[in-house]
């Protein structure tokens, strides 16, 4: 049996994940918490949902409109504005830098070589 | 493209259901109360639509289930404020204790301590004065107490210490804000 996630997990990634499946797809806050929930999100709930999507179109990386709806009031459905997706693409290249790092570090594998800071001196002028 | 709807079969809320939805809405928007208020308005109003959108497909029971404790929520979106937002309801009673509360004890003391003083001189009236304001204070085998007129006086020197109150407070909190969060 797995562990039960970390709720501070979900909170820092949900907003990338909400901007990444509407982006895929246009659709209403209650049909996103279940598209969630299909992905493996399980203990995802609206109350923690819904707070996100009003965060993100309040940034202006979401937009909405208002479809009526046959159970009373107007949904509300939402997709990423230009500035959304482009916040998606670069969360997404954080994400995959910092998975890269967290792989490391669990692994006790040893970081990347970086370059040698420009104006340092090198081997070779160092030789007489 | 249109969008789909995942709703198969809808019901129409009964006025229980609703009310109880209301209820939600109506504690949600207690605990929004230090929110900015037009945004406020706007989020309660499109939780509310999206909380009876989702009790028509779901029940009532698993919509607020689902939606969980309306003081979480709304902590969840003042949390999301890029900025520390004034609270009011703690100005008002930080400014109610200091412009009704405090002056109230102050005048209790001093009435108490004029009468007790009067008794202690042999019993009798008094003739005395407390901000402006004329007072009669008595202490004999008949009478115990304070008699005054309601003048403008006491609401003045409240007005102005909840106005002081309100202010000092005001910039406690600024000063507070700054304050880096580690």
């Amino acid at each position: 049996m797995t562990e039960p996630r970390d709720p501070q997990l979900l909170k820092g990634v949900l907003p990338m994940l909400a901007l990444a499946a509407l982006a895929r797809a246009e659709t209403y806050g209650y049909e996103l918490v279940a598209t969630l929930r299909d992905a493996g999100l399980d203990d995802l709930s609206t109350g923690t949902l819904y707070p996100v999507l009003t965060r993100l179109e309040r940034d202006g990386l979401l937009v909405s409109r208002l479809v009526a709806s046959p159970s009373g009031p107007a949904r509300k459905y939402y997709r990423p504005s230009a500035p959304g997706l482009e916040a998606l693409a670069a969360q997404r290249a954080a994400w995959a830098e910092l998975v890269a790092t967290a792989g490391r570090v669990l692994d006790g594998s040893p970081p990347p070589s970086d370059p040698p800071p420009t104006g340092a001196p090198s081997p070779a002028g160092c030789a007489p | 493209m249109p969008p789909t709807t995942t709703t198969a079969h809808p019901t129409v809320l009964g006025r229980r259901e609703r009310a109880r939805v209301r209820r939600w809405l109506w504690r949600f928007s207690l605990a929004m109360q230090d929110h900015p208020a037009r945004e406020a308005r706007r989020i309660r109003r499109d939780l509310g639509a999206a909380l009876l959108d989702d009790a028509g497909r779901i029940g009532v029971d698993a919509a607020l289930r689902e939606i969980g404790s309306p003081w979480r929520v709304a902590a969840d979106h003042l949390d999301a404020l890029d900025s520390a937002r004034p609270r009011w309801n703690d100005g008002a009673v930080l400014a109610t204790l200091l412009g009704f509360g405090l002056p109230l004890y102050m005048w209790a003391a001093w009435a108490v301590g004029a009468v007790e003083a009067v008794g202690a001189m042999g019993g009798g009236r008094a003739e005395l004065s407390w901000l402006g304001v004329p007072m009669t204070a008595e202490n004999s085998d008949a009478t115990y107490g304070l008699t005054f007129p309601l003048g403008w006086q006491p609401f003045a020197v409240s007005l102005a210490l909840g106005a002081l109150g309100f202010a000092l407070g005001a910039r406690v909190w600024r000063v507070w804000r700054r304050t880096p969060v580690s």
